[in-house]
């Protein structure tokens, strides 16, 4: 544990005076500032993908059952169904007045008189368009720093040669992915507690917003830390880390418009951090296991990546299990 | 003791051997020098000895176990000096030795007494980024000896430092010996290894071409000889007879007006161009 904790010291010292860290958290203030006063309130999603269960010669999104019904309005959706009085009910969970009354004229214009319009969750009211901005900056702003930071402190010392000096001391390939990993997380989880509470306020599970965002940033830290063993330059590696980040954002495009969701888009690191994020600071409800089995086969598999990488090829050494 | 058994490495894997064939011994509390010019093939040996290289042929054993075998805790026995300082530079002289001090897992010994040792107390809490080369080589240096190692290393250990500077660092090395460290000394500063080194190891395209004492080496490859200078036709001149051509040096006596006359002795560096054919650079 000594060693432990003297490379986290070595590391907050280092990133107190590297000038990076302090653009990041600068540019975390700005975000918050653009959050809270110059992104509108009132702007809503476009899109939402509409759902119906009894109404399928509408040709609508058809569904086999009012379980599968509420499940799309979780994940954001529009669900229409026929009650008893063969009126049809519009669910959602807090879409704007506007998008409401876009879906009643759709639904009159096949002949119906008369709409109701059904709250899953009562309690909720609808998220300002600034606050469901949130997630977005939580998952790609916050998250992202220890992966940006992590870059920064690996090509430093390759730069400065010290990791010369680290190869030939006791310190093991755990303790030194397990220290970077951890004090960065810390560092990502505060920046991501700093932007809810200010943006969002504090009415949600605190226990489950720390959770997702250190195992979130953990993801990424990891992931930054296996690629930074290959570039030699903060400027090529930039570069390149530019391009991941830019697939890993492609999420974005499913929270802003639920009915683009390909499959293929659930197997980013982020997919299910950012809709996550979601439930957590809307109080929405949603299944926990996908959540869980995808961060945690990330988790698992970019750990053991790591591992590989700086054994190998950043604290590589001669011995048996030097 | 660390016996070092035929030891090959080819970082292309082409045949093209950067060390070929090493062997030699060392027992404990042995300053063994490694001589030899730039990309002989020295720090190789050392990158492989310390465990950073992976061993492809051959064998380097430690008190009988090979480094192949050698665990995390065989890091807290050694103590490394690299020929190019590499410190933190954001953090202060102090903070860089008490950082890898606690990185051992066995006794480490002050960083402000070892500071203090190689003059830099005054600048412990000066950025090391500051520090000048030569204050670097010292940091770097005393960084080797942070947990009193059993063996160390040092790769030009005085390299850029002054020579009141460069008289302090021997004298450390000399106090290591004492305590009972087996030292191995990559230099090509000659006089260094022929003040220091119970055994020197003339390295040369990756091969050793003459292991030896310096002493034994010098009586071996080495002769005595007379330098005369002397007056012939009113113009002064100069020349170096060996000592043992005495009927030589009878005739220059009785023939010329010698002017001034010294033996001396040839140089570790005479010795090795001897040896190799090659200049040290």
């Amino acid at each position: 544990m000594k060693g432990f904790f003297s490379l986290w010291l070595l590391d907050i010292k280092r990133l107190l005076k590297n000038s990076l860290f302090i653009v990041i958290s600068v540019t975390l203030v700005l975000i918050i500032v653009v959050t809270l006063w110059l992104l509108p309130k009132d702007i809503q999603m476009e899109e939402h993908e509409l759902v119906t269960y009894g109404l399928s010669e509408y040709g609508f999104n058809e569904v086999s059952s009012m379980e599968l019904l509420y499940d799309a309005v979780d994940e954001g959706g529009i669900g229409i169904y026929l009650n008893e009085e063969n009126t049809p009910v519009i669910v959602h969970n807090g879409i704007s007045d506007k998008n409401i009354n876009a879906v009643a004229v759709m639904m009159f214009s096949q002949g119906f008189t008369q709409i109701e319009s059904q709250i899953l969750y009562e309690d909720l009211e609808p998220i300002p368009f600034n606050q469901r901005m949130v997630p977005v900056f939580i998952a790609f702003e916050a998250l992202i720093v220890g992966l940006i930071l992590v870059g920064a402190l690996m090509l430093a010392e390759k730069e400065e040669s010290t990791l010369l000096a680290l190869r030939i001391s006791p310190i093991s390939v755990n303790l030194y992915i397990l220290s970077k990993t951890t004090l960065l997380a810390l560092i990502g989880t505060v920046y991501a507690l700093l932007m809810a509470v200010t943006c969002v306020g504090f009415s949600y599970n605190f226990l489950s917003l720390i959770a997702i965002s250190f195992f979130g940033s953990c993801i990424f830290i990891l992931l930054g830390m296996a690629f930074s063993v290959f570039f030699k330059t903060l400027g090529e590696w930039f570069f390149s880390i530019a391009i991941i980040l830019m697939v890993n954002m492609m999420p974005v495009m499913s929270y802003m418009m639920p009915s683009f969701s390909p499959d293929w888009i659930k197997f980013t690191p982020s997919y299910y951090i950012l809709f996550e994020l979601e439930k957590i600071l809307f109080k929405q409800a949603g299944q926990i296991l996908p959540v869980i089995i995808s961060m945690g086969s990330w988790l698992i598999a970019s750990y053991l990546i790591t591992y590989q990488f700086i054994k190998k090829f950043y604290l590589k050494r001669g011995g048996r299990n030097a | 003791m660390i016996d070092v058994k035929n030891v090959y490495h080819d970082y292309s894997n082409k045949g093209h051997y950067a060390v070929s064939d090493i062997s030699f011994k060392m027992s404990k509390g042995e300053i063994f020098g490694f001589l030899g010019p730039s990309g002989a093939g020295k720090s190789t040996m050392q990158n492989i000895m310390t465990g950073i290289l992976k061993i492809q042929k051959g064998d380097v054993l430690y008190d009988g176990v090979s480094i192949k075998e050698q665990k995390k805790d065989f890091f807290n026995s050694i103590g490394v000096s690299f020929e190019h300082p590499n410190v933190y530079k954001t953090l202060t002289g102090y903070e860089n030795l008490k950082y890898y001090a606690s990185l051992y897992s066995v006794d480490t010994l002050d960083p402000m007494m070892l500071l203090d040792s190689v003059g830099l107390k005054e600048d412990a809490n000066k950025k090391a980024g500051e520090y000048s080369k030569g204050m670097k080589q010292r940091l770097t240096f005393v960084r080797s000896l942070l947990n009193s190692p059993k063996y160390m290393f040092l790769d030009e250990p005085t390299n850029g430092l002054d020579p009141t500077n460069s008289l302090m660092v021997q004298k450390i090395i000399l106090q290591q010996k004492e305590r009972g460290a087996t030292i191995i000394l990559t230099t090509h500063n000659m006089e260094l290894a022929d003040r220091l080194c119970d055994t020197v190891a003339f390295i040369s395209e990756g091969k050793v071409e003459a292991i030896d004492s310096p002493n034994a080496l010098k009586l071996k490859y080495g002769t005595k000889q007379l330098k005369i200078d002397y007056l012939e036709d009113s113009k002064e001149k100069t020349e170096i007879i060996p000592l043992e051509e005495k009927e030589k040096i009878s005739a220059f006596l009785m023939n010329y007006e010698i002017l001034k006359m010294h033996t001396s002795e040839a140089t570790l560096e005479d010795i090795f161009i001897k040896v190799t054919g090659k200049e040290l650079l």
